[in-house]
């Protein structure tokens, strides 16, 4: 699968490369951080993780305004900036109604767009990112000093925040890429963005999964739960792990509760929470979402155990969700649960 | 194969238990160890053994950690100072009984070793710096990877296997530096070594040998601060290497190059031939000698006021009197005497 790379022009003259992977309902992907095109496509984790979401969807990418393929001239690092890319890109490849798939950087981004533009915004997933950076903002500002002042050793740190235990031949060619698509000035303004969705969150009215690694280096994972909580009836599923790019360690943990919640979204399973009263985003009337996130993990081939400890809570609280979900779907055992599971999208 | 020695304590003049480790027969080498220091677990996790291994099948090593690192007492005095890691020195010395030993001074903590070697010549048989640094974090490239341990201690911490260990297991490497120390000692041995030792370098009385990767071009390589120091240091000796690991590295497990320049160098030392590049005959001041290797590296007299802090004139004085003192007619001809001395 060869991604197609095109230009288009923003309403304010400025040329944007962007991408398409795949063919059939477009999933809108905003950039997560300094490169797609050039440091992403090219690296062979992220193509395989993009190949797979490409398998029935067109992934639509670019690379924002400041670096790779685009515009190097950026002055203007706010998110407004960034938002206006993508509304050029959504133009250009003539989209009606998407999802978005906001990480990182994408996040506040992604938000911001379904704000702007709630009728062409089917759902967001939003993974590994916040809707500020104010605990992060003095580690941020170091690194970007390093970016500043050594580009080499910039790329080097900000490498290893990202993918802390990648092997240092992978973590030597990352640094090398990222260091060819940006220049330090700019790599070091989109770091040090400051990035404040946060007024925006209760506003939202579309559904919402929040994903988040639970030991990501690069934005914490209590800002992802802290995001989650502020945004009306939003799905949130927190993941092992500690790679901050979806596509790096276990994708799979972040591609199947994903593409399970556009499915939901586009049979119609999951809508807009002000049309179906105060109702959580479920798959199946009857089970909670708690019950929901069980019966995921049971049909993962967890134990109780496991279980238990990736969700905080007893084994005695396990058993009775799986004892209720049990009763609820009228199943006699957990490979009986396991099943359903499958057959509802959920595993 | 010698095994990793056990581990031994001693009490410092202001309280702190050192722990030290004695392996090898021969000549006694103290080493004092680099800014993450836990010899105990870098020997056995395999991140050192080979280098200590290859120290003490030629030498008596006596390896310790700092304090405020490793085995040794926790929790660094916010006063600490660079004068303060010499007591560690001292401590062991006394203990052992040590009349004279060679002092081996690693990167960035190699001005303690020098501080050592100043006040105490008649101890210090020859001072051995192995990647000399005076400026690491006070470099301005440097500063801000180490204003990164203040900020973000997970990172630093994640960075620095890459950085400098790139041929080991980052994370054998990461869970050593981590028992090695604490982000607050670590930050107050930061303060501590801001203080910088090149002044004194001129100070130095003891055959000194100066042991440096070639070529690299990185800034925390150090070779540009090993040749500074080697033309500061009276009656210096600058020996570089090719290899990453700076002469400790051989793929055969014969002896690493930098150990054999020590024992040649020790051998120099015996047999009293004077390990010299032979400064004294021109009676060059250090300072001077400065100025003549900038000089023969091609700078004009502005650039070296720029990179030495001083005057044109007084540029001009030196570049005079170094003329004078070596009986040459010109620059040209001070570039050539200073590549013939060893210099460049």
């Amino acid at each position: 699968m060869e991604p197609r790379i095109a230009f288009t022009t923003r309403k304010d003259g400025v040329h944007i490369a962007y991408a398409t992977l795949g063919d059939g309902p477009p999933v809108v992907y905003p950039p997560g951080a300094f490169s797609r095109l050039e440091a992403e496509l090219s690296h062979p984790a992220f193509l395989e993780f993009y190949s797979a979401i490409a398998q029935d969807h067109m992934l639509v990418f670019w690379d924002r305004h400041g670096v790779g393929h685009s515009d190097r001239n950026r002055t203007d690092f706010s998110c407004d900036d960034d938002v206006l890319d993508m509304e050029a890109v959504v133009d250009a490849l003539g989209l009606t109604t998407f999802p978005i798939f906001g990480i990182s950087d994408g996040g506040p981004i992604a938000i911001t767009y379904a704000s702007r533009h709630p009728q062409k915004v089917t759902c967001l997933v939003l993974y590994g990112t916040a809707s500020n950076r104010e605990s992060e903002a003095a580690a941020r500002r170091a690194i970007g000093d390093l970016f500043r002042s050594d580009w080499w050793l910039g790329t080097r740190a900000m490498v290893t925040k990202f993918v802390p235990t990648a092997p240092e031949a992978a973590a030597r060619e990352m640094s090398r890429i990222l260091s060819e698509t940006s220049t330090a000035e700019v790599a070091a303004a989109l770091w040090e963005m400051p990035y404040t969705v946060g007024n925006l969150l209760p506003k939202l009215n579309l559904p919402v999964l929040v994903l988040h690694r639970r030991n990501d280096k690069v934005v914490p994972f209590e800002s992802g739960r802290e995001m989650a909580s502020q945004i009306r009836n939003a799905r949130f599923t927190p993941l092992a792990g500690e790679n901050h790019p979806p596509a790096i360690g276990d994708w799979n943990s972040v591609f199947e509760p994903t593409m399970a919640f556009l499915k939901e979204v586009e049979s119609g399973e999951v809508s807009r929470p002000d049309q179906s009263g105060a109702k959580p985003p479920e798959i199946d009337d009857h089970l909670s979402s708690r019950e929901l996130e069980v019966l995921r993990l049971l049909a993962a081939g967890k134990s109780n155990p496991e279980i238990a400890k990736e969700l905080f809570i007893t084994r005695n609280t396990v058993q009775n969700h799986v004892g209720s979900i049990l009763t609820k779907t009228n199943l006699n055992n957990r490979t009986e649960a396991a099943f359903y599971a499958r057959d509802h999208g959920l595993a | 194969m010698i095994d990793a020695p056990l581990v031994q304590y001693v009490k410092t003049s202001d309280g702190y238990d050192i722990a030290y480790a004695v392996c090898g027969e021969g000549v006694p080498v103290i080493r004092v160890p680099q800014l993450w220091s836990h010899f105990s677990l870098q020997w056995s996790s395999g991140i050192l053994d080979s280098e200590f291994r290859q120290w003490s099948e030629r030498f008596k090593m006596v390896l310790f950690d700092n304090r405020g690192q490793g085995l040794s007492t926790r929790g660094l005095d916010e006063s600490t100072s660079l004068a303060d890691y010499e007591r560690d020195i001292d401590a062991i010395a006394s203990k052992l009984g040590l009349e004279r030993f060679i002092l081996l001074g690693i990167s960035y903590k190699g001005k303690v070793a020098v501080r050592y070697a100043i006040e105490h010549p008649e101890r210090v048989l020859a001072l051995v710096l192995w990647k000399y640094i005076d400026a690491f974090f006070e470099s301005p490239s440097v500063k801000s990877y180490g204003d990164i341990a203040r900020t973000d201690w997970d990172l630093f911490t994640r960075m620095n296997p890459r950085i400098n260990w790139p041929a080991k297991d980052p994370s054998v490497v990461l869970s050593v530096n981590r028992a090695a120390t604490t982000q607050l000692d670590f930050l107050r041995q930061k303060t501590a070594l801001a203080e910088s030792g090149d002044s004194a370098l001129a100070k130095l009385q003891v055959p000194t040998l100066l042991l440096a990767p070639r070529g690299e071009s990185r800034p925390m390589s150090g070779e540009d601060q090993a040749r500074r120091a080697a033309a500061i240091i009276p009656n210096a000796r600058l020996v570089q290497f090719d290899d990453a690991l700076g002469g400790l590295s051989t793929s055969d497990g014969t002896t690493p190059p930098a150990i054999l320049a020590v024992e040649q160098f020790l051998q120099g030392i015996a047999s009293g031939d004077a390990p010299s590049i032979d400064h004294d005959s021109s009676n060059l001041s250090s300072r001077e000698l400065e100025v003549l290797r900038l000089l023969a590296a091609g700078k004009s007299n502005p650039e070296i006021a720029k990179e030495l802090f001083i005057t044109r004139n007084t540029v001009q004085n030196h570049v005079g009197s170094i003329l004078t003192k070596t009986n040459l007619n010109n620059r040209t001809e001070a570039a050539v005497y200073a590549r013939d001395h060893g210099l460049v």
